[in-house]
Order: structure tokens, then C-alpha cells, then sequence
């Protein structure tokens, strides 16, 4: 009987609350409801970038020069007459960071296209991510010749050059100065591994010897035993391939150890600030003459308005990799306005119409002309701040690679490899 | 010439590029090892406590433009103090709930350490206001920089002066009376605050020393500096027993000798030698090399 009694009240107090609690839900979805219409007005557009672990030497430089895109843009009345939202998120320096990182933009944020990561090793491990849940991603730096081959569902572009051609250039370069043979000392990532990979191969497909293959793992703090392996069949030049700061140990080391043969260096330590400290402890002589190769940076009108709008914003020339971070950025909002939509799918598909041939040149901070070109039906190629920007079949740009030296405690752009 | 002819050439260069890693290893591993005895916690922010001693340096040798002589002791006492006033603020209130929660929590300061330095000395490198050497002759067939020979005799005199001050004088007794058993050693009538303080004065004296050690002998101070050493001072610890410094000090020898001759052969896995040498130990001699208890 006492049960009959109360029963019916424990029924009415929980429908009760039920009741409440599907108002509440229904008024929370009212509201939560809202953002998604207030979000109308702008695109979520992800930055991936590494503001720590080895290669946060150039994450803050990518945020700022993301925003810069992003602010010429939205200046320009934005894809769509909407404006870009940059939402940065850090790349950290191990892959599960990476991932981690970017399903937040994915899920939380709802991007439709990254720009990042920086670094190959995170390019390589947030691509299945980014492919899976058709987003599309463009890395403004990494160069590993595995992303010309992922299965991607071409949802992976970059707009740096990859791997395979800086590796020829390096090969064609170390000819050039009359070496035989050379070893290589490079760091265990996706990088190193494979430019350290195409310069073997070009070298020894050139005549070359490759005396020694020698690498170190990530956070290595010692490289003396490396080096002594690496110099041991006494090679013409010793070729270090370090991701970032970490060649900055490896050449203080060798210069300890009375090695001085390290004087072939790839684009990853083509670094005022680094060849700055490298000056300060081993002064200028030990340095001169050393050459090195990079993705070459065009001399076109585009270009040097990038270079102009960046040292007016930020008080000083861009540092590497920033103009391939604005192309990576401004070709993600071209394609917007050209597909009519900002999805995954769409943005792919209309990536190189917008950039390759044919159609009518529109550079750097050109938005709103080629909004009007669009407007008018008519074709556009995007051609940036790093190059022409052409993307082919694999998501991958073609750029020939320069050469520079060191003169006087500076680095000098001294000359080309063309591409092929 | 085979890779084994040219190792035996090499080994006198080998075995001292190992004394020269070990040197910085065992200022690490001592100071770590002595705060495990006494806390009875494994510091995770040791590493990073090296290199806070290291940026220390920095800032009075070169923000300050203070000679080495001067700024680099004043770096000591300025990671003493800062090592006391985490204690106080952050270490102390979670003393009591245990060595695990000390443990995550020490991971905790450790990323806090390292990118309170990221704020004000930014991601990229550092030196410190030093000239730059090249190896020199200093025995037949081994080379070394005279750099790596001042960090050397550095590390051994401190270590040493460390054990003479354990062993022989009152302080000394009174620490090795609490790392044995802390409870007693209260009991006796010692005062924790006393206890932790010196403790602290020891162990993060020895983690400066040892960060402005690795900064001057590879001329380059970096964020991550003593967090990439954090695994070879464990195995060095570790593998010496914690019952006395000494222990730390000789597994400190085989980790850092090790890894160099180990290295040459394998370049890619020569961290890994640590880990190997580490988990064979344990099951051979559970206790460490001079471990008396299991």
C-alpha cells in the first residue's frame, strides 16, 4: 500500500524532471542552435602549425603571416562575402600531438581546409586524418617525398617543393665543386630520411660515391660518435641533414671535433639566425664559402610584393617558408569563392583551377580582382608569393631550386638548378 | 678498412668522448638520485632544472654582460632559490599525499620550467659570451676541447667535494641520517624545513652545475636541453642504486661511455643503449651496481 503511494510521486517527480530536462536540452539546442547561423558569416579555416618541440622556431612566424593572408582577404570583402576565421592549433613536436590537434579543428572547429602541418613527420601523420573526413590540408613546408604517394583521395597539396628535387639539386651541386665522395648525416624523420635518400640515389646515379649513410634520432644531444662514423673513410664533404636547431649542434660538434667538412647544406638550415649564432661561436672565416640548396624563392612582381607587405607588417624581411604559408592560405580562399561553397570536397576540386593554367594571373593580395574575374565567369591562375604555385596530379608544385652560400657571415642566393 | 679496425683505432677518442658525456650525466644523475633519497620521489623536472641553470647563466653572462666567473655562480644560487621557492610554493602543500602525486606533479613543473624560459628567451638558440675551441691533442690519439676538459674537472671536482661533505661533515652525516630513514631522523629531533632546504641547495646546485656545464661544452643553450637528458640521468641513477651518490656517479660512466662506443657502430639507437643496459641490470642485479638492498 505504502508503495502505491509513493510510487506515483516518484513517477511525476522524475516525468517531471524529464519534462525539464527536455526543455532544457530543447532550449539548449535553441541556443547552441544560433551559433552555427552566427558562424554563417565567417569560414573556420585551421592553421597547424608548430609553436612547440624542434621546429617551433617557426610556428609563431606561420601564425603571423597566416593572419596576414587571412587579413587581405577579409579586407577584400572575404570568399563569399564572408570572412576567413584563422584557428591555430599547435602541431607539438610528436605526431600524436599533431592528430590530436587536428581533429580538434576537424570536430570542435569544423574546418573545411588546414594549412600545416609544417614539419614532414606531421604532414604524414595528421594526411589519413585530414583525407578520412574530407578535408583538405596544404602543407606550406613539409618536402618528404611519401606525400607524393599517399593514397590521399588528393585531399593533401603543399606548396613546397618535395623532397626529390632539392635531392638532385644537392647531388648536381656537390659535382659541381669537384667532390667524389661524400657522406651524409642526417637526422631519423621523414624529412632527413628521405632528402638524404634522393641525394644518394642522384649522387651515385651520377658517379658519385656514398661513403657513409649515418643517422641520429630525433633529440639527439651528442653527435660526436656520429660524426667520427661519418668521417671515418675520410669522404670529400660530409652532407648534414638536420631538421632545424638540432644542425646547429651537429656543426658546432663537428667544428669541435676539427671536422670541417660540413659544407653542403640543405634548405633546413638555410637560416640567418642560425649562420648569426654559428658566426658568434666560430666567426666568419670558418664559415665562408659553405654552399647550400633551396626551394628558390621567384623574383616576381607577387613576390616582391609579399616581401614589401611583410616587412611593412612585421618590421622585418620574411623569414623561410613564410610565402609558401600566404600561398597555402590564399589559394584555400580563392577556391572557396570559385566552388561557390566552403566544403572539403569542393575546395579540393577547385584548388587547380584556381592555380594552375590556364586563366588570368592574379598574385598576392590580388583577392578582389580575382573575386571580380570570377564574378565574371572568367578563369584565374594564382600565381603567389613562393612561385607560380601550380599544383600537378599528386597535390605537389614543381619550383626549381636555388643555391646560396655564405659570404662574410651571410647568406647569399648565388644561383639555380632549374627543375628537370 | 672495416668498421671493427676503425673502432679499435678510434676507441681511446671514443672512451673520451663518453667521459666527456658522463661528466654531464653524472652531475645530473647525483643530484637527481639525492632528492629521490630524500623525497622519496622520482623528478621529473630535473632536467629542466638543468637547464633553468643553464638560462640563469645566460642571463647574467650575457643579458647582464656579467664574466663567466661571476654570472656563473650567481646562476647556482639563482636556481637554488628558484628550486626553494617551488618547493615552497608548489612541492610542500603536496608533500603529504604522496611520492606518485609528487611525481606528476614534478611532470608538471617541468613543462612549466621549460616554457616559462620559452616566454622569456623565445624558441630560438643561445650562447653564452664565450670564446670557441677546437679539440686539442690531449693524449695520443685523443682529441678533446678544452671546454669539454674544464666541464670534465668541473664535474668531478663538485661531485667529489659533494661526497667529502656527505661523508665528513656534521651536515653531511645529518642528510645521509635522513635519506636513510626520514621518520628517525625527525624522531631525533630534525627539523624537515632544514632537511628540505638543504637537500634542495644540493640537488639543484648540482642540476645548475650541470646545465651550465653542457651550455659551455657544446656552446648552445636550447629549451629542450636537459629534458632530452632526463632518461640517460634516470638509467645512470638507476643503474648505479640510489643508496649512495657514488652509485649515480659510476652508472653515469657506463651510460655515457657507453652510448659513445655503442654509437659509433649504431648512430640511430644510441639513446636506446640506456633503456637495454637498464632492463638487463634490473634483472641481474635488481639493486643497482653498488645497491646493498633490493
Amino acid at each position: 500500500m505504502l508503495n502505491d503511494t509513493v510510487n506515483p510521486a516518484i513517477t511525476y517527480s522524475l516525468s517531471r524532471r524529464r519534462f525539464l530536462k527536455g526543455l532544457g536540452l530543447v532550449a539548449g539546442g535553441l541556443v547552441l542552435g544560433t551559433l552555427p547561423g552566427m558562424a554563417q558569416s565567417t569560414i573556420p579555416i585551421g592553421g597547424l602549425y608548430p609553436l612547440t618541440g624542434a621546429a617551433a622556431l617557426f610556428g609563431p612566424k606561420f601564425v603571423q603571416t597566416a593572419q596576414l593572408a587571412v587579413d587581405q582577404v577579409n579586407a577584400a570583402g572575404g570568399p563569399l562575402d564572408r570572412s576567413l576565421n584563422l584557428v591555430v592549433k599547435d602541431s607539438g613536436s610528436a605526431p600524436q600531438q599533431a592528430t590530436s590537434a587536428i581533429q580538434e579543428l576537424i570536430n570542435l572547429s569544423g574546418v573545411p581546409a588546414v594549412s600545416g602541418a609544417a614539419t614532414s613527420f606531421a604532414t604524414v601523420a595528421v594526411a589519413p586524418i585530414a583525407a578520412a573526413n574530407e578535408v583538405v590540408l596544404i602543407s606550406p613546408s613539409a618536402a618528404t617525398t611519401e606525400l607524393t604517394t599517399l593514397d590521399d583521395h588528393d585531399f593533401v597539396f603543399r606548396t613546397f617543393p618535395s623532397n626529390a628535387l632539392q635531392g638532385v639539386a644537392l647531388a648536381k651541386l656537390a659535382l659541381q665543386e669537384k667532390f667524389k665522395t661524400l657522406s651524409v648525416i642526417h637526422r631519423n624523420d621523414s624529412f632527413a630520411n628521405t632528402l638524404a635518400g634522393a641525394l644518394v640515389k642522384a649522387f651515385q646515379a651520377r658517379g658519385g660515391t656514398v661513403l657513409e649513410d649515418v643517422s641520429y634520432p630525433p633529440n639527439e644531444t651528442s653527435f660526436r660518435s656520429a660524426l667520427e662514423r661519418a668521417n671515418r673513410s675520410n669522404p670529400d664533404v660530409i652532407v648534414p641533414i638536420p631538421l632545424a636547431e638540432d644542425g646547429l649542434l651537429l656543426i658546432k660538434q663537428a667544428f669541435q671535433l676539427g671536422i670541417e667538412k660540413l659544407r653542403l647544406w640543405p634548405s633546413s638550415i638555410k637560416n640567418q639566425e642560425f649562420v648569426d649564432d654559428l658566426v658568434k661561436t666560430l666567426g666568419k672565416g670558418a664559415l665562408e664559402g659553405i654552399e647550400g640548396t633551396f626551394p628558390s624563392m621567384p623574383q616576381s612582381l607577387s613576390a616582391k610584393r609579399y616581401a614589401a607587405q611583410y616587412q611593412q607588417r612585421f618590421g622585418e624581411a620574411p623569414t623561410p617558408f613564410t610565402a609558401n604559408v600566404y600561398d597555402s592560405l590564399f589559394v584555400i580562399a580563392l577556391a572557396i569563392q570559385a566552388a561557390g561553397k566552403a566544403t572539403g570536397p569542393a575546395i579540393r576540386d577547385a584548388l587547380r583551377t584556381i592555380a594552375n593554367p590556364p586563366g588570368q594571373v592574379v598574385g598576392v593580395d590580388e583577392f578582389a580582382k580575382a573575386k571580380d574575374l570570377l564574378g565574371q565567369g572568367k578563369a584565374i591562375n594564382y600565381s603567389g608569393a613562393s612561385g607560380p604555385v601550380d599544383f600537378d596530379e599528386h597535390g605537389d608544385v614543381l619550383a626549381p631550386v636555388g643555391i646560396y652560400e655564405i659570404h662574410d657571415g651571410k647568406i647569399v642566393e648565388t644561383g639555380k638548378i632549374p627543375a628537370n | 678498412m672495416s668498421l671493427w679496425n676503425d673502432f679499435v683505432g678510434q676507441l681511446p677518442q671514443l672512451l673520451a668522448y663518453g667521459l666527456v658525456t658522463a661528466s654531464v650525466l653524472g652531475l645530473g644523475a647525483v643530484g637527481w638520485s639525492f632528492l629521490y633519497r630524500i623525497f622519496n620521489f622520482a623528478n621529473f623536472a630535473h632536467g629542466d632544472l638543468m637547464t633553468l641553470g643553464a638560462y640563469w647563466g645566460l642571463l647574467f653572462n650575457v643579458g647582464w654582460r656579467l664574466p663567466w666567473s661571476l654570472a656563473f655562480p650567481l646562476a647556482i644560487v639563482a636556481t637554488i632559490g628558484s628550486a626553494l621557492f617551488i618547493d615552497r610554493v608548489f612541492y610542500r602543500p603536496l608533500r603529504r599525499r604522496g611520492s606518485a602525486v609528487l611525481l606528476i606533479s614534478s611532470a608538471g613543473m617541468a613543462l612549466v620550467l621549460r616554457n616559462t624560459l620559452r616566454l622569456f628567451w623565445g624558441q630560438s638558440v643561445h650562447s653564452y659570451d664565450l670564446g670557441f675551441h677546437q679539440a686539442i691533442l690531449v693524449l695520443p690519439g685523443v682529441r678533446l676541447t678544452p671546454e669539454a676538459l674544464i666541464g670534465m674537472a668541473f664535474a668531478l671536482v663538485v661531485t667529489l667535494g659533494l661526497f667529502g661533505l656527505l661523508q665528513y661533515t656534521r651536515m653531511g652525516k645529518a642528510l645521509r641520517a635522513a635519506a636513510d630513514d626520514l621518520d628517525l631522523a625527525r624522531v631525533c629531533g630534525m627539523s624537515l624545513t632544514w632537511i628540505t632546504r638543504w637537500t634542495w641547495v644540493l640537488g639543484a646546485g648540482l642540476a645548475a652545475v650541470g646545465g651550465i656545464v653542457l651550455g659551455v661544452e657544446q656552446h648552445l643553450l636550447y629549451p629542450l636541453m636537459g629534458w632530452n637528458l632526463l632518461l640517460p640521468i634516470f638509467a645512470a641513477a638507476v643503474l648505479g642504486g640510489l643508496d649512495h651518490p657514488s652509485g649515480a656517479l659510476l652508472g653515469a660512466l657506463v651510460i655515457g661511455v657507453g652510448e659513445e662506443l655503442f654509437g659509433f657502430f649504431f648512430p640511430n639507437y644510441r639513446p636506446a643503449l640506456a633503456l637495454v643496459v637498464l632492463i638487463g641490470l634490473l634483472l641481474w642485479r635488481p639493486a643497482g651496481l653498488l645497491g646493498g638492498r633490493s
